[in-house]
């Protein structure tokens, strides 16, 4: 074989697996080998099974990241919801920490059990208000994290003096950083994220929360956990880091015609006003996730769905703010929405309202080939 | 020389275990976070990470410092809602707060 066809032959073999669709649970194209190596090893720690002598609870919703995270890879969504409460009173938002909020957890240890008679958490009592929350997929989430601050920003508009409806306006932290992650786009970065569902999901105490969730905002009692925080150690929660944060988002099924009209619809009814079909990551240290395109239609941004939706607030969410879900993975979701009401797409944007009416009624109005083609194109995601 | 050394040493004994002492007493610990309530002279602070949030109980003395964008203000402007940089040290008494500074809300 001449030089020049093997040359020929490995580019074919680049661009072949270049174009090869991005399954669910693949990394993030362009990984170095040690990336890679440490991908691998972070989906061992999201696949752990944690047991009460390893550290489980001792209240839990879950044993593993890939429990409510499984389907149909880990990294995916799950048919687990969980139990979120708040009290908004007066237009303040109180997470009922002292209670156990805002995450009640709905499995305890046996030895929780003995100690106090519970299975469960129990709301708090102050609540007025709870909330079900479904397992997203988390594919993409790192690169949601590398989007710049001002990129997300750019997209607000608080007082809509626009005029076009839409309002977005971010959610912050605590301690005054943007919020980005959770259905009510409180969490500033990824691995915070992450460092906090350790304990409020599996009761695993890590270096960046070194104690133990409460009971209904009581300690727990003695010699219910044994096991000395933290439960894992930094090397444990990098990999699970590193594994999430370089989920890939999958490539959409291919667009035939009716798929590149239903896009062209999704635009032109207004869902895109708020489901960004792009946003650019910023600069990183991780090169394949650096100055990307991310196809995550979403503008992290909170925004008023209205009075049927309502649940929890959050942060500076009020109970009908919510960040706009990424639309990724949809045509292996089982269930859409925060809290899995909506067997279907169609049956997710209808259940829209607020911010969202007009697209709503614009899409339930549409001609059936249209709307037949929106809702192949969502599915095709 | 032998009676430098002397005082030398009692030096060193009757310093040490204070400047241990203070050592453990004032270890130093900033917390960043919204203020859930000031009730008296107790301020509870909102803090975690993630959605693991935690509730940290502050003690104001009549030496703390409160700083607003606009300048020094008594504690009665601290209101719940608002977002803290709290200067703390933990005491045998809990943990008291020597200063607490307001950050301008941000839309």
């Amino acid at each position: 074989m001449t030089r020049r066809r093997v040359a020929a032959v490995l580019v074919v073999a680049c661009l072949t697996a270049a174009c090869r669709p991005v399954k669910p649970g693949d990394p993030v194209r362009g990984l170095s080998k040690a990336e890679r190596d440490r991908f691998a090893r972070g989906k061992v720690v999201f696949d752990s099974v944690f047991k009460p002598e390893t550290g489980l609870g001792p209240l839990f919703n879950a044993v593993a990241c890939g429990e409510c995270h499984e389907e149909p890879v880990a990294g995916g969504s799950g048919d687990e919801v969980e139990v979120h409460a708040a009290a908004f009173k007066g237009g303040v938002c109180d997470p009922l920490v002292g209670e156990g909020g805002p995450v009640v957890q709905q499995d305890a240890t046996p030895a929780l059990k003995q100690a106090l008679g519970i299975d469960k958490e129990p709301v708090p009592p102050s609540a007025t208000a709870q909330a079900g929350r479904s397992s997203p997929v988390v594919f993409g989430r790192g690169l949601l994290d590398a989007i710049p601050e001002a990129a997300i920003l750019a997209y607000a508009d608080p007082n809509d003096q626009n005029g076009d409806g839409i309002s977005g306006r971010p959610n912050r932290f605590f301690d005054g950083r943007l919020g980005r992650f959770g259905r009510k786009g409180l969490v500033p970065t990824l691995d915070e994220f992450n460092a906090g569902a350790f304990p409020i999901e599996m009761g695993i105490t890590n270096p960046a929360v070194r104690t133990e969730e409460t009971v209904g905002g009581k300690p727990i009692p003695a010699g219910v956990d044994p096991v000395p925080e933290p439960e894992i150690n930094q090397e444990a929660l990098d990999l699970t880091n590193t594994f999430v944060r370089l989920l890939a988002i999958p490539t959409p099924a291919k667009h035939g015609k009716q798929e590149k009209r239903g896009s062209a619809v999704f635009s032109e009814i207004g869902c895109a006003a708020c489901h960004i079909p792009l946003l650019r990551t910023g600069d990183n240290p991780v090169a394949a996730l650096r100055n990307k395109e991310v196809a995550a239609y979403t503008d992290l941004l909170l925004h008023d769905m209205g009075p049927d939706l309502a649940d929890i607030c959050l942060g500076l969410a009020t109970p009908s703010e919510f960040r706009t879900e990424p639309l990724i993975d949809l045509r292996d979701a089982k269930r859409f929405l925060h809290d899995g009401r909506a067997a279907t797409p169609e049956q997710a944007v209808e259940l829209h309202g607020g911010e969202g009416s007009a697209a709503r009624d614009r899409f339930k109005a549409l001609p059936a080939a249209d709307h037949a083609a929106l809702v192949a194109f969502l599915k095709s995601l | 020389m032998r009676l430098w050394t002397r005082v030398a040493v009692l030096t060193a004994i009757l310093l040490c275990p204070t400047g241990v002492a203070a050592a453990q007493r004032d270890v130093p610990y900033v917390y960043q976070g919204t203020v859930q309530s000031v009730k008296g002279s107790a301020v509870d602070l909102i803090t975690g990470v993630g959605h693991a949030l935690r509730l940290v109980r502050l003690r104001t003395l009549p030496s703390t410092e409160i700083a607003t964008p606009d300048g020094e203000a008594a504690l009665s402007a601290l209101k719940p809602g608002d977002v803290v940089r709290a200067d703390c040290r933990k005491t045998d008494a809990g943990l008291v707060v020597d200063k607490i500074e307001i950050k301008r809300p941000k839309s």
